[in-house]
């Protein structure tokens, strides 16, 4: 990958370290100010998003000669994200951050550096298996209880996830159970379903993931859906924000489990019967929130269009996290009788990242918990008993940084509470 | 890398082998800026690389600072140590044998003590974050225009430290209490309280020494004299809410106006007028924070994308509004009485002296960008400007944006009286300015771009007149403009960045500061600012590009007796 085009970009960075710290605007506490968790947890300049992108141009302009161990660690302990971008844009307008370190992510590939042996590792398992876990592909179903009803043809599909389907099998079953309790009819791919590419995308393997989103979309196309729901954050921003900029046509909507629920909610066609007494806190995952934002591919150029003003043309668009999914899965929590909810500190398109993401959990397994202990403490100063969240990658190392840490706080999916909540004595939800 | 294998273990034994790097992407992201830096220069472009360090250093305490200034004395290894390092002062100067100490490990409040209404803080903390812990207290720090990410420490101890709130919480010059001070010698000095026990870091001038002076002088040294690891800053009173309301989506968080805070923007169409009204301003008391505005601040704050600051530019409409500039300031009162009288002093102050009130909401905007909308424009005005004063949100926008690295040169900074100050800026800042705009080699953006804050209402003035210079642009040069603005100042007597004594006091100030520095650094292991000299930016201590300007200049100059000064 090609970084001219973020040449006047890079070298823009003034260094204002803005991109370490939530938006100085919404900051509450200094505890919990900081935004990007590589920084946070190594201290070095170079992991910040500013030192990233000095990195990237040194590399660019042959400063920096060739890759080395240390800078790789560098760039693969960055979980992508994108919180840096949010805090970065409102003072400095002139950089994308977020498209520098994709594109140098994908520059490692191609140089041959990159990704991360672990990486390697599980996208040969992709290659093979069709899911990261080095799980067989022919138990890709087992997650599935019994007496549950799935439709032949629907317009709905549930895209279960590779996580949910081997790891956290706990949140496709409620899941599941959540949309017969609700009556909302889906199918599924079943054994069809392969990795939606997010894992390969996001540690720089861009043209492997544009060969899979080719195979998923076609898959999809097949089955005549009109809608697809997934309950997995990772592959909602797959299938959002990234399928637009490596296929032409995506020919169904995207979905989440929140999103239908919360819909129902306004359209008052559910209401929760039973109560749920517990003190929650909601996690935005990353990919549910800001990277779910589709932003188009920018192939503009820079121009001089008067004596010293120099401007894409044209306009260039940048994530702002706008487009994120923030509030239907506080709009549910909040519509459950008995629950309490309560706000962290760093939310939304400012959330601090779990840990795990963009090869994080499987390269830099430590750092990865680290940063969900960090979460806990968060969430903790709450005095939430709960931690919810809708993605079952956070979940896997929210659940890890708890056990390790033997909190009592304990992390629910939010598809788990929304069963709590149906599964009255009366026999489920109240829907119309 | 010259850095011996001894000199590293030793260096590892004390931060541990996670806490010290020679990796070279580390190096470059020390050494890489893109302001000051990129002043751009005709025909030869800019270059927004410093100097590569040997090795950068993370302490995590004032004792490991000690033993690691320790191993450099004893190695002979130059040291430079810096904060948040949002200016490059702190990176290396020297090409070989030289650390760079990134204090970002020391970033504790440590105390917020309201009895005696100060903070004590490590290098690292924010000023957002001094803020926002602070005002819980009912109580908030002087917030230094360059940003909300700088670190107040670094302010206190080592730059002058000025922004909206000096006018009524002064320069950060006049806020550090006690310090605590790794000298370059490994020693460690606390001035003031802290060295009696058990009596609180309230003062920094006794019962114990009193060196501040010493420490930092009047215009602070960019870090030049050893390693400050913790200061008590003096904190003030703050009638504001102990929680901001905030809320919004980026770009633009909001932050909830509360009932007896008042942003006023007013201006004055003569500069005799303006002078005048700020002294009435100052003794009548009745700005929590007052700023000077220019068009070419409004243009680049407004703005949330380059195209739109190119609309806004073309536009005018900030020009034509404060063709002389305009002030914006901030009333917070204890209540309702209170803000009326603030606000009537202030009616009364403007019609003595042809000042004017300015509605946001009256500017006709131009249609066809998103801000065309005149709510949605006087909202954005009104939160940049709100933020700007509580926080420093935005500041960087200010001055770099919308395109990095041409915050200068003829903004270098100038600081004296009121009356002096005003003097400058006809005489000098904006025919110069105006000369170089007409030909092209800086952005036509109106001659007034000056941005000045008052201290201690009314008794200094500190002030820049922003240039802005697109690199790309092949007619970009600003350094004539930087060279012309300085000599000319020179010519009589005057200093950027100085109170403005002749140039002979300061050779004097030299030679005191000289002195001061074989003493306090007898091993030459502390590193001079990479800014500009020993000293950074202040003359006084000497050996940078600016003492050079002055030697140059007193070389060549035709008649000594033609200097007057203030």
């Amino acid at each position: 990958m090609n970084l001219s085009k973020y040449e006047y970009e890079m070298e823009n960075c003034f260094r204002c370290s803005h991109c370490k710290y939530i938006p100085w605007p919404v900051l509450k506490s200094k505890r919990f100010s900081q935004v990007c968790p590589s920084i946070t947890r190594y201290n070095f300049h170079a992991y910040s998003a500013s030192g990233k992108i000095e990195m990237a141009l040194a590399l660019h302009i042959g400063r920096l000669k060739e890759w080395t161990p240390g800078m790789l660690k560098i760039l693969y302990t960055c979980t992508m994200c994108g919180a840096c971008q949010i805090s970065c844009y409102p003072n400095n307008f002139l950089t994308d951050v977020e498209g520098i370190l994709e594109t140098l992510r994908q520059k490692a590939v191609e140089d041959g550096v990159g990704p991360m042996p672990q990486h390697n590792a599980f996208t040969k398992s992709i290659k093979e298996k069709h899911n990261p876990y080095n799980e067989p592909h022919e138990d890709r179903s087992n997650w599935m209880p019994e007496g549950i009803e799935v439709k032949e043809k629907a317009d709905l599909i549930y895209w279960v996830g590779c996580t949910s389907s081997y790891r956290r099998k706990e949140i496709a079953q409620a899941t599941v159970k959540v949309l017969n309790k609700i009556g909302v009819d889906f199918m599924l791919l079943r054994d069809d379903e392969i990795c939606c590419g997010s894992p390969v995308y996001n540690t720089g393997q861009k043209e492997l993931a544009k060969k899979m989103a080719k195979d998923v979309v076609e898959k999809i196309r097949k089955s005549g859906a009109k809608k697809l729901l997934t309950a997995c954050a990772g592959c909602y921003a797959m299938f959002k924000a990234k399928y637009p900029k490596l296929i032409d046509d995506i020919p169904f909507e995207i979905t989440s489990l929140a999103e239908i629920l919360d819909q129902k909610l306004q359209d008052g066609k559910l209401k929760f019967a039973k109560s749920v007494p517990m003190k929650v806190t909601y996690h935005d995952p990353c990919h549910m929130g800001r990277m779910s934002e589709y932003i188009p591919e920018w192939n503009g150029e820079w121009k001089l269009t008067g004596p010293h003003i120099y401007e894409h043309v044209p306009e260039k668009p940048v994530r702002l996290g706008l487009g994120g999914c923030y509030d239907p899965p506080r709009r549910v929590l909040e519509a459950i009788p008995g629950i309490e909810f309560v706000e962290m500190e760093r939310i939304r398109e400012y959330a601090w990242c779990c840990g795990a993401g963009a090869g994080c959990k499987s390269a830099f397994p430590d750092f990865a918990l680290w940063a969900a202990s960090e979460r806990i403490e968060e969430a903790k100063a709450t005095d939430a008993e709960i931690l919810v969240s809708a993605c079952p990658f956070c979940s896997t190392n929210l659940k890890d940084a708890i056990e390790q840490n033997h909190e009592k706080i304990r992390f629910y999916d939010i598809a788990e509470i929304v069963l709590m909540a149906l599964e009255s004595t009366s026999g489920g939800g109240e829907t119309k | 890398m010259t850095l011996s294998e001894e000199a590293y273990f030793d260096l590892e034994t004390v931060v541990g082998p996670e806490n010290i790097s020679q990796e070279p992407a580390v190096l470059d992201s020390y050494c890489c800026h893109a302001t000051n830096g990129g002043i751009p220069r005709q025909g030869l472009g800019v270059d927004i690389w410093w100097k590569r360090a040997d090795a950068i250093v993370l302490p995590g305490s004032t004792k490991e600072v000690q033993q690691i200034v320790n191993i450099c004395n004893h190695h002979g290894i130059k040291f430079k140590a810096h904060s948040t390092g949002q200016l490059p002062v702190g990176f290396a100067q020297s090409k070989t044998n030289v650390i760079t100490i990134d204090l970002r490990r020391m970033n504790r409040i440590i105390e917020i003590n309201e009895q005696f209404m100060y903070a004590l803080i490590e290098p690292y903390v924010t000023q957002a974050e001094l803020f926002i812990e602070t005002i819980k207290h009912g109580m908030c720090p002087n917030m230094i225009d360059a940003g909300a990410s700088i670190s107040p420490l670094a302010s206190v101890t080592s730059v002058l430290g000025n922004g909206d709130s000096s006018i009524t919480r002064s320069m950060n010059a006049r806020n550090p209490l006690a310090v605590e001070w790794v000298l370059p010698t490994g020693e460690i000095l606390r001035l003031g309280s802290p060295n009696t026990p058990n009596a609180g870091w309230f003062s920094g001038d006794g019962p114990g020494p009193s060196l501040r002076g010493t420490m930092r002088g009047g215009l602070g040294l960019l870090g030049s004299r050893g390693i400050f690891t913790k200061v008590a800053m003096k904190l003030y009173p703050w009638h504001g809410p102990k929680k901001l309301v905030t809320g919004g989506h980026a770009p633009w968080w909001e932050v909830k106006e509360w009932p007896l805070s008042e942003l006023v923007i007013f201006k004055w169409d003569d500069y005799k007028n303006e002078a005048d009204a700020l002294y009435l301003i100052g003794e009548a008391e009745i700005f929590d924070s007052l700023g000077r505005l220019s068009t070419t601040k409004f243009e680049a704050t407004i703005a949330e994308s380059k195209g739109e600051w190119a609309s806004i530019r073309r536009w005018n409409i900030f020009g034509e509004l404060f063709p002389k500039g305009g002030w914006f300031g901030q009333i917070i009162s204890i209540n309702q009485e209170h803000l009326d009288y603030c606000k009537s002093v202030l009616k009364r102050i403007l019609d003595q002296t042809d000042g004017k009130i300015v509605k946001i909401e009256d500017i006709n905007v131009p249609e066809g960008t998103k801000i065309n909308n005149p709510e949605q424009f006087a909202w954005r005005c009104k939160q940049i400007y709100l933020q700007l004063m509580l926080f420093k949100d935005y500041t960087l926008k200010v001055c770099e944006m919308p395109m990095a690295g041409t915050f200068g040169p003829l903004p270098a900074m100038y600081y004296s009286n009121i009356d002096t100050c005003f003097k400058l800026i006809s005489k000098y800042h904006i025919p110069i300015k105006s000369k170089y705009q007409k030909n092209g080699t800086i952005l036509d953006d109106g001659p007034d771009g000056i941005w000045a804050t008052i201290e201690e209402n009314g008794h200094m003035m500190q002030f820049m007149n922003f240039t802005r210079i697109e690199r790309k642009d092949p007619n970009a040069d600003s350094k004539g403009l930087g060279e012309e603005s300085m000599v000319k100042a020179f010519q009589d007597g005057y200093l950027p960045y100085t109170p403005m004594p002749p140039i002979e006091r300061i050779l004097l100030i030299n030679k005191y500061q000289r002195k001061l520095n074989e003493k306090l650094n007898p091993y030459k292991t502390a590193e001079r600012s990479s800014l500009l000299g020993q000293g950074g930016f202040s003359p006084g201590s000497g050996g940078g590009g600016m003492q050079k300007m002055i030697d140059r200049f007193l070389r060549g100059r035709p008649n000594k007796k033609e200097n007057k000064g203030t």
